[in-house]
C-alpha cells in the first residue's frame, strides 16, 4: 500500500467532507489578523526622522546659545537689575548672584523629583511587566528548566520543557538542555 | 492574489518587512486553519479565538521562521498544540468539550443562497465529526486539512505511526457509518 493511498481515508468521505465541511473566519476576524501584522511590521519598522527634525533641532540649538550667552553677560554699569536684590544682598554682588544658580530653585528640584519618583517606579515597573516579551519568558523558562536539571529532578524538567515545547513551537530548544532531558526509553 | 513564491518564502519575506506577502500567505491558510480548528471544536466561538491566537504566534515568532520548517507544517503545529492546551484547560476546568448543537455555527446557513439539502448535509458532517472521540478528529483534520502524512501525525501528536493509522480507519469507518445515506447520527 503506497503512502499516498494510505492518507485518503476514502475517497467519498473526502470529496463528502470538501463539500460539506466549508467554514471559513468571517471578515472582521479577518481583519483584525490583517491589521495585526501591518501592526506588527509598523511596530518593527526603524523609525526615520521627519525631514525638518534637523532644521527644527538647528534653530533650536541656535536659541540655546544665544540664550546662554545672553544670560551670562554681566549687565552694564549704568543699567540697574529690573529685580530688588535680596535682603542683605550689596547692590555689588548682584551680577555674580544673577550668574550663581539659585538656591531657592535648586532646593525645590528635589522635591519635586521626590514627587515624581514612586509615579516614575509605576510607569517603569509596568513598562518592564510589558518589556517580558515571549523571548524573555520563554528563556526564564529554560533557566527554570536548567535549574531543576542541576537540581536533579529531570521528570519535572522534562515536563516543563515539553508543556514550552507545546506553547512555542517556534522556539529553539537549545541542544544540550534537550540532550540532557532525553527520555531514556526514548 | 497570485503569488508563484512558496509559503516559507511569502513568511520570510514578510519577516523582512513585506506586508503583502503576508497577504498571500493568509489568503493560502486562513479556511484550511479555520477549517481545522473548527471542526475540532465544533465551536465557532472557541475557533474563533484559537484561529486569532494561531495567527498572533506565527505573525510574532515571524522573524524566528526558518526556511527547512515548512510554513504549512509550522502553522498546523502550532494550531494542534493551541487545541492541546485548549482541552487540556477544559479538563482541568471540569467540563467537556462534548458537541452541542446550539454552539455550532452554520456557515453554510448563513448563505441564502444554500439549499435546505446542502445545510442539512453541512450539519450532518459536523456532527458526526463530532462524535469521533478528539484524537480520532484530530488525526482525520490533520490528515484532510493540513495533508500530513501519518509519520507527520504522529509525531505531531506524540503516539506512533500504527496508532494513528488506527485512530484514521475508526475515524473513516464511523463517519462513513455515519454519513451513509438513511444513518442517523446518534448522541455521543
Amino acid at each position: 500500500m503506497s503512502e499516498q493511498r494510505k492518507r485518503a481515508p476514502g475517497a467519498e468521505l473526502e470529496a463528502q467532507y470538501r463539500a460539506h465541511g466549508q467554514a471559513e473566519p468571517d471578515a472582521g476576524l479577518d481583519r483584525m489578523i490583517r491589521a495585526r501584522a501591518d501592526q506588527a511590521l509598523a511596530r518593527s519598522r526603524p523609525r526615520r526622522p521627519a525631514p525638518w527634525i534637523a532644521g527644527l533641532a538647528s534653530a533650536g540649538a541656535l536659541v540655546l546659545a544665544v540664550g546662554l550667552i545672553v544670560q551670562q553677560t554681566p549687565p552694564a554699569p549704568d543699567m540697574a537689575p529690573t529685580a530688588p536684590p535680596a535682603p542683605g544682598v550689596s547692590d555689588d554682588a548682584a551680577p555674580a548672584l544673577r550668574s550663581a544658580p539659585r538656591p531657592a530653585r535648586s532646593a525645590a528640584e528635589p522635591q519635586a523629583g521626590a514627587a515624581r519618583a514612586p509615579q516614575a517606579e509605576a510607569e517603569s515597573a509596568f513598562m518592564a511587566e510589558l518589556a517580558e516579551t515571549a523571548p524573555d519568558a520563554a528563556a526564564r523558562q529554560l533557566l527554570e528548566i536548567r535549574e531543576l536539571i542541576a537540581a536533579g529532578e529531570l521528570k519535572a524538567a522534562r515536563e516543563q520543557l515539553e508543556t514550552l515545547k507545546n506553547e512555542r513551537p517556534e522556539l529553539e530548544i537549545p541542544e544540550d538542555l534537550a540532550r540532557a532531558l532525553k527520555d531514556p526509553l526514548e | 492574489m497570485n503569488d508563484a513564491r512558496s509559503d516559507d518564502d511569502l513568511m520570510l519575506a514578510y519577516a523582512r518587512g513585506e506586508a503583502r506577502a503576508f497577504e498571500v500567505l493568509y489568503e493560502r491558510y486562513r479556511q484550511p486553519l479555520y477549517r481545522y480548528l473548527f471542526h475540532a471544536l465544533g465551536d465557532r466561538a472557541s475557533a474563533d479565538d484559537l484561529y486569532q491566537d494561531v495567527w498572533s504566534r506565527i505573525i510574532d515568532a515571524r522573524t524566528r521562521f526558518r526556511k527547512d520548517r515548512g510554513f504549512k507544517r509550522y502553522a498546523f503545529r502550532i494550531a494542534h498544540n493551541r487545541l492541546v492546551d485548549h482541552w487540556r484547560a477544559l479538563e482541568r476546568q471540569g467540563s467537556g468539550s462534548e458537541f452541542d448543537e446550539r454552539t455550532l455555527a452554520a456557515p453554510a446557513e448563513q448563505q441564502p443562497e444554500s439549499s435546505n439539502a446542502r445545510q442539512q448535509q453541512a450539519h450532518q458532517l459536523r456532527e458526526a465529526l463530532m462524535q469521533l472521540s478528539t484524537e480520532q478528529r484530530e488525526a482525520f483534520l490533520l490528515q484532510q486539512e493540513a495533508g500530513l502524512s501519518l509519520a507527520d501525525i504522529a509525531a505531531r501528536s506524540g503516539v506512533g505511526r500504527e496508532t494513528v493509522k488506527s485512530r484514521l480507519r475508526y475515524a473513516v469507518k464511523r463517519l462513513r457509518g455515519l454519513l451513509a445515506p438513511g444513518a442517523e447520527a446518534a448522541g455521543p
